[in-house]
């Protein structure tokens, strides 16, 4: 504790205890020296402050009052084992230095109706990633809604298992209100028994509040939450990343020009928490065993985000849904 | 519930239809006084008193009101039966000390019942066949001694009418005069094939030398804590209060057990008589007190509580054998393996939403709708079978097919044009045929075989559907198209 006075502590000290001793009647030299290093300490020391609630270095940190705060990313986070990321160079580095946030709420949206399955697939393809996190032996949650099953069907076993999900692993449970899910979903969260757990969301149910407390069962139970919107929704949410999902014609496989080849999506990272936004277009290589992305070939480098210095080629226009996170 | 009663001034009587009309089956104090009698014919008792109050006997409701009795009972004795159609029999071994004494008790239930506009006898005796008598045929309060079963009448045995007109054509009018005669002599006369007819069963069931079972209506749990409350309590919060303390003492005698409860019931004692109740279910035997009050306070929020509760019963109606567990020393006291928070998990979502977590298990079947079954979580974790099909399946499937319009370029050749859901898709890439027969070994009728294809269309959505029935077929309806599922 001693060893990190707070930083705002040591500028306002000279400032409170200090004007009834100094009376000088001019600054000399020295004290403009010292008045620079002073500063220059103090920048040092607000970055290392800053460092410590993004959790880039360890540390306790200190908040108002000497209380401790959590940092935003848990140390535990990236203690455990890898990274959850997409293992795509060109997603990855958009992401922030501790991957997607493992105990966090992460928004999916489809970007019109008929994406829904593929927003899904999605959130499952993003669960999966987060299960192979080392030393996670905990199963998967999905919270469905009554009116979502009958519109988009129910989640499929055999289905599942061709997206290289175990069904041993994976529940589901299916609720009548989007009130009862939010409750369900906060329950499981919070339980700490559930890798992640996924919800259909209805946007008109979606406030503040209610993310909120998602994202706090979230951090609790040390489990992801991922909200999969029923349609588009660009609301505010305290989710830490949002993606959008949109079907792509897909590549036929190469034997056979005739026949779908691994499900191609063009994904919008439209806000992440100390990461940068993206778009990209990649195939979900599903019938492989790593079941992993690639990048489609050809669109990826015009579809990559501006900013990014390995770009070659002409800079797709930014879109207006894009915000920086 | 209750119709308005008439004023207890005025002569009431409740009417019965028997084999020669209608006649009285219960009268008030003010009909008895101008000397009707129970069993009397109605024409005879409008004749003596004219302006007689009737109403139409219904057996039924008696039967319902008693057996409500019977649970309002419950307050007092967990051990309550129905006896007849107008008594209750209570067990109250070990019990009347809870309430002050014998007298005390006795004063309490028939102060209560006079409260609610009943009218009742009660007697305390060590064999049914005593109380009986004596509820019915001395004063309340009369010792149950020798003497005074003795002095009863021959009626007061539980048997028939002829049985006791013979008796008392013999001459023997009350239960003393009874035991007074040879046991052999009795057995010889009174060999009667049913129990109302043989007073020597009878006899021995009012002395003790036989046995009688008493059997409640609601068999008391091994495991239960109970409370009496000195105020009715009207609040929701003076309401968990009380719960969170029968918890702890459930709690605390299922661990030193070593059971736990998986099924509870939270009785409520509501203080205008009637009886209220909460069940829940547990997945896994548990005798965590934070689970279980978890589980049962949200259960209060709908409660109606009337006129406020004063007398609250757990029961766990359902236990089982529980593994005493060891903590490691890392682990906090409170820390749950995961299979235990997740059966946690699921009693809460279970018995606020009324939905089971499920696990999609796989059945060997080939027809895709039946080559699954969504079990409830705990079932499922028994029976994990493995069973994949090499074949792609979507990762939606609808519940019932949606039939689809399709153009082909052939009959029988992949779908070109899909229009489903009043929106017409073209279709690129197709794969496919993949055909299922039906499972001609299930006497399923009328299924027919099945063309499946995945197809995607031009906007990169995949679907996945199936033509019903094959072109090739003779003497029946073309074939159908139907969408099965999505696929991302």
């Amino acid at each position: 504790m001693r060893n990190h006075p707070m930083p705002i502590m040591a500028a306002a000290g000279p400032g409170i205890f200090a004007p009834g001793l100094c009376l000088l009647p001019h600054e000399t030299e020295e004290d403009h020296q010292d008045e620079r290093q002073r500063a220059r300490l103090l920048v040092a020391r607000l970055r290392d402050h800053i460092a410590r609630i993004e959790g880039r270095i360890e540390g306790p940190i200190e908040g108002r009052g000497g209380k401790q705060q959590t940092p935003i990313f848990s140390r535990s986070d990236r203690r455990a084992g890898p990274r959850w990321c997409f293992g795509l160079e060109a997603i990855d580095r958009n992401l922030p230095e501790t991957g997607l946030a493992r105990a966090g709420l992460h928004d999916i949206s489809p970007h019109k109706y008929g994406d829904t399955p593929a927003a899904m697939a999605f959130a499952l393809a993003l669960a999966h990633g987060r299960l192979q996190v080392t030393g996670e032996k905990r199963p998967l949650l999905w919270c469905r809604i009554e009116t979502e099953v009958r519109e988009h069907g129910n989640l499929y076993g055999h289905g599942l298992e061709t997206l290289g999900l175990s069904r041993q692993r994976f529940l589901t449970v299916t609720l009548k209100k989007p009130v009862s899910l939010y409750w369900a979903m906060e329950e499981a969260l919070k339980s700490g028994c559930l890798a992640a757990v996924i919800g259909d969301a209805a946007p008109q149910h979606e406030t503040l509040t209610t993310t909120r407390r998602l994202s706090l069962a979230a951090a609790q139970g040390k489990s992801a939450g991922l909200l999969v919107f029923i349609r588009n929704y660009n609301g505010a949410t305290s989710s830490t990343s949002r993606w959008q999902v949109a079907t792509a014609p897909s590549q036929a496989p190469p034997l056979d020009g005739k026949s779908p080849g691994p499900p191609s999506w063009h994904l919008i990272l439209s806000r992440i928490r100390s990461g940068k936004p993206g778009q990209w277009t990649v195939n979900w290589q599903k019938h492989h065993a790593t079941h992993h992305f690639t990048l489609a070939p050809g669109l990826s480098g015009g579809a990559l985000y501006p900013g990014t210095p390995e770009i070659a080629g002409p800079h797709p226009t930014p879109e207006p849904a894009l915000r920086a996170g | 519930m209750r119709a308005p009663t008439p004023p207890r001034s005025l002569p009431f009587a409740l009417v019965e239809s028997g084999a020669k009309g209608l006649r009285l089956s219960a009268l008030n104090q003010a009909a008895r006084n101008f000397g009707l009698m129970r069993g009397q014919r109605l024409a005879d008792a409008r004749a003596a008193v004219p302006d007689l109050l009737t109403e139409q006997h219904e057996a039924d409701k008696d039967v319902t009101s008693l057996l409500g009795l019977c649970r309002w009972m419950e307050r007092y004795s967990p051990w309550v039966a129905p006896d007849g159609r107008d008594g209750i029999l209570l067990d109250v071994t070990g019990i009347p000390h809870l309430f002050g004494g014998e007298a005390a008790m006795q004063k309490d239930i028939q102060n209560k019942l006079m409260a609610y506009g009943f009218s009742s006898r009660l007697n305390l005796a060590e064999t049914i066949g005593a109380a009986w008598a004596l509820a019915r045929y001395a004063p309340t309060l009369t010792p149950a001694n020798a003497e005074s079963l003795k002095s009863l009448p021959i009626e007061a045995l539980r048997i028939d009418t002829n049985a006791a007109r013979t008796l008392r054509r013999l001459g023997l009018k009350t239960i003393g005069s009874l035991l007074s005669l040879p046991r052999s002599s009795l057995a010889r006369r009174f060999r009667g094939e049913s129990i109302d007819e043989n007073v020597l069963v009878r006899l021995d069931e009012l002395q003790g030398y036989r046995h009688e079972p008493l059997n409640a209506i609601n068999p008391p749990s091994s495991f239960m804590a109970h409370r009496t409350l000195m105020e009715p309590v009207i609040t929701h919060e003076g309401l968990q209060a009380i719960l969170s303390a029968l918890t702890q003492n459930l709690c605390h005698d299922l661990a030193a057990k070593q059971q736990g409860a998986l099924r509870l019931i939270l009785k409520l004692f509501r203080s205008d008589g009637s009886r209220t109740q909460l069940p829940a279910g547990l997945s896994a035997p548990s005798h965590d007190a934070g689970h279980i009050l978890r589980l049962l306070t949200p259960k209060l929020d709908s409660l109606d509580a009337g006129f406020g509760i004063d007398a609250m019963t757990l029961e766990a109606r359902e236990t089982a054998t529980m593994a005493e567990r060891q903590y490691g020393f890392a682990d906090d006291v409170k820390s749950h393996s995961p299979q235990q928070s997740l059966a946690q998990l699921n009693d809460r979502v279970m018995n606020r939403q009324d939905q089971t977590l499920m696990q999609l298990q796989a059945v060997k079947s080939h027809v895709p709708e039946r080559a699954e079954v969504a079990a409830g979580f705990n079932e499922a974790a028994q029976a994990a079978l493995t069973y994949a099909t090499q074949n792609q399946r979507p990762l939606l499937v609808f519940e019932h097919p949606e039939p689809a319009a399709v153009i082909a370029a052939v009959p029988d050749g992949p779908p070109m044009r899909l229009t489903w859901r009043r929106v017409t898709r073209r279709i690129v890439k197709s794969q496919g045929p993949e055909r299922i027969a039906p499972e001609w070994w299930k006497l399923a009728t009328g299924e027919r075989p099945r063309d499946y294809y995945a197809i995607e269309d031009d906007q990169g959505r995949r679907y996945w559907l199936y033509r019903d029935g094959l072109y090739s077929e003779e003497n029946a309806t073309p074939p159908k198209w139907f969408v099965h599922g999505l696929s991302a």
